[in-house]
Order: structure tokens, then sequence, then C-alpha cells
């Protein structure tokens, strides 16, 4: 095999509501964590990505700044800012840049407030033909989304349940959980959620949060120069962004899943049946099972029967967001995509302690960013990593 | 999502030169654009055609008819739900939702029709209500 790109290392922050702080205090504790943990000086470190952040939203030279505050001089220095998917995409572009040559040691940052500030303007299109509608926030555009499903497939909310109440029981035992999701919940919790937007209930979305996160890369042939061999192989990526807008009209629930499932799994020479965990992007429980429907687990409008007659513990053959995924865990903004991806290298490093799950080989993980106009969201991303 | 107005009046105009759809509103039509390489409607307005890249585009008056696709209600106190109606031209668009009466609810599926407000307030948007069951 070719000298493929791997990820060395990971780091995070706890997860906090309005913590009063900012994208770049909270990268610089996830950059100086990579640091300690991986034992790299940072003089080796060409490469740097960080993750737009919407508590810095007015600024286009963010990640910029934030290279030139961490005081690194890199090879290649990028922004990736498409939402929940920017995560993910960063360590995509970190890969390419490094099959390039263009740098050795890249690192990618996730890192937002936006339950301090959110200073984000989208203006373009949208203030002129969405906001005036009422919908404004990213609840009313994943409601259409259900009620579309819904009335195509069926009410599929005893799986959302379980989904929900499983994942809540993961994030107990993670310690980056923020404070205020630190208690169980039950189905009929989840069936009393009140109804934010019809049919979409309070419990069935994530609640924005301040966290960062990092992940650290090179290829093969660096580790073993630097003498690394804890190492996470990235096996395959692949996104898709505006899936069929000039098309004729289909059903709104259609992604670029579709696409981006069939391209890893032909990248890694895996197929679904063969995938041995998961960490999936977790925004809205309908895009979890959106995302098993198009990533091939199961047929379209059979989300519900798979979720309910799968098991996902930890101890599964196919345990789904072993930290109890942002839905549980809180979402730090757009550097969400980053806590899939933490997790993902963290379990197939067996690194994740009392919550560390059965052995698995490999695990696919998603990220979604953007929402379109009366369509589905923007990006659809995937990577699979391995062992 | 209770803070939010469903209608605002004032309103940002001009993303890109969108004033045919804004005058059609205020004459109670719904002008949408098209591509006129395709024939085909396009909305919310673009510089470009979505099918062919070309700023070869016109307006057209729609009809007004379609279909309800998808449904929510981002505010209870408001009359108005949210909706997106797939017209029989072939465009999706968002818009407000009205129901028949207060207990009707909305059904995905439902044919909808624009209907337009007696009030001389500028228009956020078309407004559609259900012509079917």
């Amino acid at each position: 095999m070719a000298d493929a790109t791997l990820v060395v290392g990971y780091a995070e922050t706890p997860v906090t509501f309005a913590s009063g702080r900012t994208a770049y205090d909270l990268g610089g504790e996830a950059y100086a964590q990579l640091l300690q943990r991986t034992g790299i000086d940072q003089e080796r470190i060409d490469g740097f990505c960080a993750t737009a952040a919407l508590s810095e939203g007015s600024n286009p030279f963010h990640a910029a700044y934030m290279s030139e505050m961490l005081g690194l001089e890199v090879n290649w220095l990028n922004i990736a800012s498409i939402g929940g998917a920017s995560f993910l995409q960063g360590v995509g572009s970190a890969m390419q840049a490094l099959q390039t040559g263009q740098c050795e040691v890249a690192v990618v940052v996730g890192a937002d407030a936006p339950s301090t500030d959110n200073l984000t303007r989208y203006r373009g299109y949208r203030d002129e033909f969405q906001v005036p509608t009422g919908l404004v926030r990213p609840p009313g555009a994943f409601a259409l989304l259900q009620s579309a499903y819904t009335a195509n497939h069926g009410k599929p909310d005893d799986a959302l349940a379980k989904l929900v109440v499983e994942q809540r029981s993961r994030a107990l035992k993670n310690p980056h959980t923020v404070e205020k999701l630190r208690k169980p919940l039950t189905l009929d919790d989840y069936h009393q959620s009140r109804i934010i937007a019809p049919p979409l209930r309070l419990l069935d979305s994530v609640m924005f949060c301040d966290g960062a996160n990092a992940v650290m890369l090179m290829q093969e042939r660096t580790a073993s120069r630097l003498g690394i061999s804890q190492a996470v192989r990235i096996a395959a990526y692949a996104e898709r962004s505006n899936h069929g807008i000039a098309q004729a009209i289909q059903p709104m629930w259609h992604s670029g899943f579709d696409y981006v499932g069939q391209r890893v799994m032909q990248q890694s020479g895996l197929s679904p049946d063969r995938i041995e965990m998961l960490q999936l992007y977790d925004d809205f429980t309908i895009a979890l099972l959106l995302q098993l429907e198009q990533l091939g687990f199961c047929g379209e409008g059979q989300g519900r029967s798979f979720v309910l007659s799968t098991d996902f513990s930890s101890q599964s053959g196919l345990p789904l967001n072993t930290g109890g995924g942002q839905l549980s865990v809180g979402q730090p903004g757009l550097a969400s995509g980053g806590l899939t991806m933490v997790e993902a290298v963290r379990q197939l490093l067996d690194d994740a302690g009392d919550r560390q799950a059965k052995h698995a080989n490999n695990c696919l993980v998603t990220g979604i960013g953007g929402i379109a106009y009366a369509r589905n969201w923007i990006m659809s991303n995937a990577m699979v990593l391995t062992r | 999502m209770n803070s939010e107005s469903s209608t605002p009046t004032n309103l940002p105009r001009g993303y890109i030169q969108t004033s045919p759809y804004w005058d059609g509103l205020r004459e109670r039509r719904l002008v949408l654009q098209v591509c006129l390489d395709t024939g085909r409607f396009q909305h919310y307005p673009r510089p470009t055609s979505i099918f062919t890249g070309s700023q070869n585009l016109g307006w057209q008056e729609a009809s007004g008819r379609g279909r309800l696709v998808a449904w929510t209600q981002v505010n209870k106190t408001s009359p108005h739900m949210q909706g997106i109606v797939e017209l029989d031209e072939g465009v999706q668009i968002l818009a407000l939702v009205l129901t028949a009466n207060e207990s009707h609810q909305l059904r995905v599926g439902q044919q909808v029709a624009l209907t337009w407000p007696d009030s001389r307030l500028p228009l956020t948007g078309p407004i559609f209500i259900p012509t079917s069951d």
C-alpha cells in the first residue's frame, strides 16, 4: 500500500455552556494538549487548518489569526468553513497537502464558542428569501426535512427516542459532556419533550455550546522517522455538496450521502456490513436516520426498523456515537465535526477508558454542513479510519 | 424559536437584481426567475442559471398552484406555518402557509394555491393556502 496518511494524535476540551471564552482561547487549550500528548515539537508543524467559528463570525481571517497567535510558521494554511462538515473537510484537505508534500506535519483545530458569542450574519439570498418566512435557525429547516420524510415513510419517533436515550447514557460516561446535559433520559422523557417546530422536539435538537478539539496528521514515512507508533490510518475521504441541485425535483431528504457512502466504501475496499464502528454527525436525530439509510446500512425508508432492531451499544458489532454524540455532549458550534472525529481516533487507539468499545478495526466518521434553501443540507462528507 | 417574527416589515432588498420578484408581490403576482436557455424556473433568484451557468435569465409569472411537500411552525403565536411548496412550474419555494381554519391541520401532499391578504402592508413573500383536504 502507498504511503498512507495517519492521524497521530487528538485532543479536546470539555464542552461548556456560555463559558465566556473565545475560540482562540479554547483552540489554544486543545492545541497545547495535542502537542503534549503527541510529544511533537511545535517547530515540526508546517501545516495548519482551523475551522471557521460562529463566535468569530465577522472575521474572514480567523484561521490566519489563529495560526499567527499560536506562533506557527507553516507551508500550508487553510480555513474549513462548511459548518458541521468543516472539521472532517479540514482533515481531508490536510491529507491532500501531506500527500502532495506541501507540508509534513499538519494540525487541524476546531474551536468555537457560540453559546458565548454568535456573530454570524449570513446575508446573501437568506436575508431576502428565507429569513422573512421565519426560518432563521436550524430547527426550522430540520423540522421541514423531518416533515417531508415522515409523510413518505411514516413516523420514526420510537427510533429517534431510542437514539436519544442511548446516546444520553453514553454521554453520562464522557467527562467532556456539558454540565446541563448530565442527566439520564427515558423513552418517556423523549415522547414528552416539547415540540419546538412540529414534528421536531427539543430532544431532537442539539444545544449550542463552547469547546475545541484538534488532531495531528502526517504521512506514514514521517511517523516512522519520528518514531511514532500509535496512529490511526485514513482509508478514505469523500464529500459532496449541493446534491442534485440542478436535477428535476427529488425528495428533499435525499442528500450527498448516497454518493459519499459508495465512494468511501470503494476507496477503503469495505462495505457497510464490514464497518465496525460509527461516529455519525448528529445535530438532529433525523440526520442519523437519513445517514444510516443513505450510507447503505439499510434501505430508504428502513431507518426506523433498522434502528429499532440494531444494537448500537459499545459492546455490539456496530457501536454508534460512543461518546454520546453532540446531541448529548453538547454542540461546540462549528467545532462539532471534531467531536465525532476525535472520538473515532480515541476509540481506535484503545484510549477511551471505561467507555472503550469492543475492538473495532475501522470506523466510519461523517459530517454535515450548511442549510440549503428548501432542500437538504449543503455538504455531506465521510471518512473511513482503520487501525 | 419563539423570538422569531414571521412577518418582518423592513426587508433587505436586492442581494442581486431581484426587483421583478418584489414588484410582482406588490401587484399580487408571483413572478419568478426563469432560465431562458432551458425554459426552467429557478427560485430563489440567482445571478446565473443553475442549469447552464449563463446569464440568459428572465422573469415570468408562475401559476401559484402547487403541492405542499413539507411544513412546520416555528412560532406558535403566529397564524402562519412555514412550508415548502412544489409549484406546478417544477420549482420548490419556501413560503408562509395558512390553514383554512383554526382546527385544520396541514398535510403534506395537499394541493395549495396563492392567497393574498387584504392588508396594504408590504408582503414578505408569497402565502399559500390549501385547496384540497
